[in-house]
């Protein structure tokens, strides 16, 4: 690949001269497109999201259609990396490897201190036209990518955009755990529960959040037949344990906190019932 | 009084996969019941063909004497379609056990080739040997069958999210139903992705639209839930049109590259207990004439959205595209299946082929009457072209075309290639 994405190892191992104090984004981030002067010719048509659990990362994806012509897409992915911003470079790093078409290099530039975008940006254009075709950009622990199969699209000015945006947001050097919240007022002691039992947590708001669960010793179900009620259930392995709630405090929110229940699983007693 | 059966299990052994059944669940956030038969209600079973050949596979059947009787039965059940039926049992109910369980042999199984079976067994008893059999409880149990037991992305741990989702088995063991192998299971699910979806190759830029990549690790993430709400339930967003305006305008989110192609491979094909794996090689190099999935003859991947008449240019034309990289599965890390593409055959090519499949046919017949006649596996008709079960020579022979070097040697720019690991995300 490109010497471009050489520079990103350097960042990553904090040796490079540019590099800044890594602060994480500590506010919900919400676009509100409506307000992006670049996209004034454009409306949201669509979105979706997804979540990675390790390492954990929130994705969400904006598709637009420019309102007088169908013939112009764009495309919007931004993924917020709750590990910190060595993660969202190392995701930026491998975009290029999910196009079978070949990055051409001519066109790649590294376009931060040019163009005021994120913390690094790289730009490239598959077609033979001036302006790029994609732009990609870490800002704090945030990766931005954005694609248009048209030209009728300023990247550049759309991502200094978004950068003013996350730039206005606030900050802090680690995250902190949420101490009272859903999965305390679910069980404000340590629970113990028997291998392979269930643990019931209780019901979620689905429509105003949204919720994520990383656990170690077992899973967080939904009830058959009600999708708002959770509980866990235990593996048959016996130890300590905890439950990662991730979530967001509004649906069309990218930033995510964390609270996380303790427990304890331990070994189960005989099996009811006689055996023949 | 009657003996009552109060639940049947078949997955009555968490940790041994050998002579029970798989930890499964519904979907990833949706357990299955267990027992599987619980006074009336059923869930279904999943059981690998390899884990339990030649094992004493067992169920749990739990008897309820609340009632307090002191009594003995003789219970067996006829039926079963794959399960086969049970030969009778005795069982002794004591006044002072409420509950009590025994585990008779699935002896009469036939568990040989992947599938969804219905199957009714219906249970009888009787009160001493030598009285006539009076019968007790009858009901269907859905069963699937799967070649080994599901690993990679899917797990056995109990408990866990990726244990194997029977909304998939109840989709995909349909479509695989008979296959005995390894290479027979990938291959319908090769051809199941290749030609039913509608799925159309991505000869802009090849992108994925369902994959997610960390540089310098081997994980890459695919958006399953995405994939399944938009291609599988048929219900894709339409807002989005890929080459919007153009004679190639097409819904983007049937628009695929081959990482959602090898990716969904993979997937399949590891749920039915195949040992597959999804290979990257790049580079990978210029393209001999193939049909890319949903698209015509073409050596030329990239040739954009008005552009169809370069698709297929003359092998030695200046400035033709090829892929940077490229992924698809082996099975057992050897034999190669792409589900991106399918070779190109000429007219004589074809001829060939047809007559080599009858040929193999006509010995295939001819040894079934030979008085000494061993037997012979079957001749499997692969369409023409199919990328499936073929060495990696093989495979490269058939896609790759060298380019001459500056001395005017053709050489491959083909790289070394190498397994990735693929993660599911979450909804």
């Amino acid at each position: 690949m490109h010497d471009l994405w050489n520079e990103i190892p350097i960042r990553i191992s904090g040796s490079g001269d540019e590099l800044q104090p890594e602060l994480l984004i500590n506010e919900d981030i919400v676009f509100d497109w409506s307000s992006f002067a670049s996209l004034k010719e454009f409306s949201l048509s669509y979105r979706d999201h997804i979540f990675i659990e390790d390492p954990v990362c929130y994705s969400k994806r904006y598709d637009f259609t420019h309102k007088d012509s169908t013939s112009s897409g764009l495309t919007i992915k931004a993924m917020f990396c709750y590990a910190g911003q060595s993660v969202a470079l190392e995701f930026l790093q491998g975009e290029p490897n999910l196009f079978q078409r070949a990055i051409p290099l001519d066109t790649a530039r590294n376009i931060t201190e040019e163009a005021q975008i994120g913390n690094f940006a790289v730009s490239w254009s598959w077609r033979e036209s001036t302006s790029p075709s994609n732009l990609i950009f870490v800002y704090r622990n945030l990766l931005v990518s954005c694609y248009s199969q048209q030209d009728n699209v300023n990247l550049l000015g759309l991502g200094n955009e978004i950068t003013t945006y996350l730039a206005s947001l606030d900050t802090s050097e680690a995250y902190v755990t949420v101490e009272e919240g859903w999965l305390s007022n679910c069980h404000s002691d340590r629970p113990s529960i028997q291998v392979a039992e269930r643990l019931d947590l209780g019901e979620l708001d689905n429509d105003d959040q949204t919720h994520f669960f990383v656990s170690g010793g077992g899973s967080v179900n939904i009830e058959a037949g009600n999708s708002k009620l959770y509980y866990y259930r235990a593996s048959l392995e016996p130890g300590d344990f905890q439950i990662k709630h991730y979530y967001t405090q509004r649906a069309d929110s990218l930033f995510l906190k964390r609270e996380i229940l303790d427990l304890d699983i331990l070994d189960k007693d005989n099996q009811p019932g006689e055996k023949q | 009084m009657k003996p009552i059966i109060s639940a049947i299990y078949f997955n009555h052994n968490k940790s041994s996969k050998k002579t029970s059944a798989l930890n499964i669940r519904a979907s990833k956030q949706v357990e299955s019941h267990l027992p599987e038969y619980l006074k009336g209600s059923r869930s279904e079973a999943v059981y690998s063909i390899e884990q339990t050949r030649g094992q004493d596979v067992t169920i749990e059947v739990h008897f309820d004497n609340s009632q307090g009787d002191s009594k003995t039965y003789e219970i067996k059940a006829e039926g079963g379609g794959v399960l086969g039926k049970i030969d009778p049992f005795k069982v002794n109910l004591l006044r002072d056990i409420r509950s009590m369980y025994i585990n008779p042999v699935l002896k009469h199984r036939k568990f040989e080739a992947v599938g969804k079976y219905r199957d009714k067994w219906t249970w009888f008893y009787r009160e001493a040997s030598g009285t006539a059999w009076k019968p007790l409880i009858e009901f269907e149990q859905t069963v699937f069958l799967v070649l080994g037991i599901p690993d990679q992305i899917w797990t056995q741990l109990f408990a866990h999210n990726n244990n194997p989702w029977t909304f998939m088995l109840d989709y995909l063991c349909p479509i695989a139903q008979g296959a005995k192998t390894q290479a027979e299971a990938t291959t319908k699910m090769l051809h199941l992705i290749y030609e039913t979806y509608d799925l159309k190759y991505d000869i802009d830029i090849g992108n994925s639209r369902y994959f997610w990549y960390i540089q310098g690790t081997v994980d890459h993430y695919i958006s399953f839930d995405n994939w399944f709400n938009y291609i599988i339930n048929k219900s894709p967003p339409t807002h989005k049109q890929f080459c919007a305006g153009t004679p190639e305008q097409y819904n983007d989110f049937k628009i695929v590259n081959c990482y959602d192609c090898a990716g969904l491979l993979f997937l399949y094909s590891t749920l039915l207990g195949v040992d597959a794996k999804v290979f990257k090689q790049e580079p990978f190099g210029y393209l001999k004439y193939v049909y890319p999935i949903g698209r015509g003859k073409c050596n030329n991947p990239f040739y954009g959205c008005l552009y169809s008449a370069y698709a297929a240019l003359k092998m030695d034309e200046y400035g033709r595209s090829k892929f940077a990289l490229h992924t698809y599965v082996k099975i057992s890390e050897k034999n190669n299946f792409d589900a991106t593409m399918m070779e190109w055959f000429s007219l004589p090519r074809m001829a060939l082929y047809t007559l080599q499949f009858m040929r193999e046919w006509g010995s295939y017949i001819a040894a079934r009457f030979r008085p000494d006649a061993k037997p012979k596996p079957k001749p499997i008709f692969a369409p023409i072209g199919v990328l499936a079960n073929l060495s990696q020579s093989e495979y490269e022979s058939r896609v790759l075309h060298p380019k001459p070097n500056s001395s005017g040697v053709p050489v491959y720019e083909k790289g070394t290639p190498r397994s990735i690991f693929i993660k599911n995300t979450h909804p």
